[in-house]
């Protein structure tokens, strides 16, 4: 049962490392693609990127809200 | 330690550390570029919310992924990881009111949110045993 639990555990969390680094290299390339192009973010993907915070935020607590103990 | 501590420490431990993982990633790119003070200002800004977007979506996966292994998360833990999701969330508001206010000083608004962050912050710290 413990030793179940540890694998499944260890994957998940090696899958979800494995998604932040791809990420992370899309996040660095989109940032290195704006200095290459000598321009700071526009307000479209500013707007973009809080669309996409502001809808996890909505599925995090979702998620908490279904996980509360009782 | 049973088992049951075991699965309940680790839950505590993974899911409050998971939201604190958002760093920004260029910042020293962004410094060594040639954009205008202003632009690199905004660049930073972009950058940090990338990141604490980034750190939400491995919260989600992770506390998805425990609950799939049948791991139970403490009532404390969702409790810590939405004040350390709401003051991040609160201090970028507050990163970016600072810019869209430098060249008028700080408003109203401004002060406001920086009282908000600081209630949150002080709130943290006291739920999850002092800032002393």
């Amino acid at each position: 049962m413990g030793i179940a639990i540890a694998i499944q555990l260890s994957i998940t969390l090696a899958m979800a490392l494995a998604e932040q680094y791809q990420r992370y290299q899309e996040s660095q390339a989109k940032v290195l693609v704006m200095l290459r192009e000598n321009r700071g973010p526009t307000e479209q993907e500013f707007a973009e990127l809080r669309g996409q915070s502001a809808a996890l935020d909505l599925e995090l607590d979702k998620l908490l809200d279904e996980s509360a103990p009782g | 330690m049973t088992l049951a501590v075991q699965r309940r420490y680790l839950a505590l431990v993974v899911a409050t550390a998971l939201l604190s993982m958002g760093c920004p990633t260029n910042l020293a790119a962004i410094q060594r570029s040639d954009l205008s003070p202003s632009a690199k200002l905004s660049a930073q800004l972009y950058d940090a919310e990338s990141a604490w977007r980034d750190a939400k979506v491995l919260a989600v996966q992770t506390i998805r992924g425990l609950r799939q292994a049948g791991v139970e998360i403490p009532a404390e833990a969702i409790t810590h990881i939405r004040m350390v999701r709401d003051a991040g969330n609160l201090a970028l508001e507050l990163a970016a009111l600072a810019l869209a206010n430098r060249d008028t000083g700080p408003t109203g608004q401004f002060i406001a949110s920086l009282g908000a962050v600081r209630t949150a912050i002080l709130d943290l710290g006291n739920a999850t045993g002092g800032l002393d």
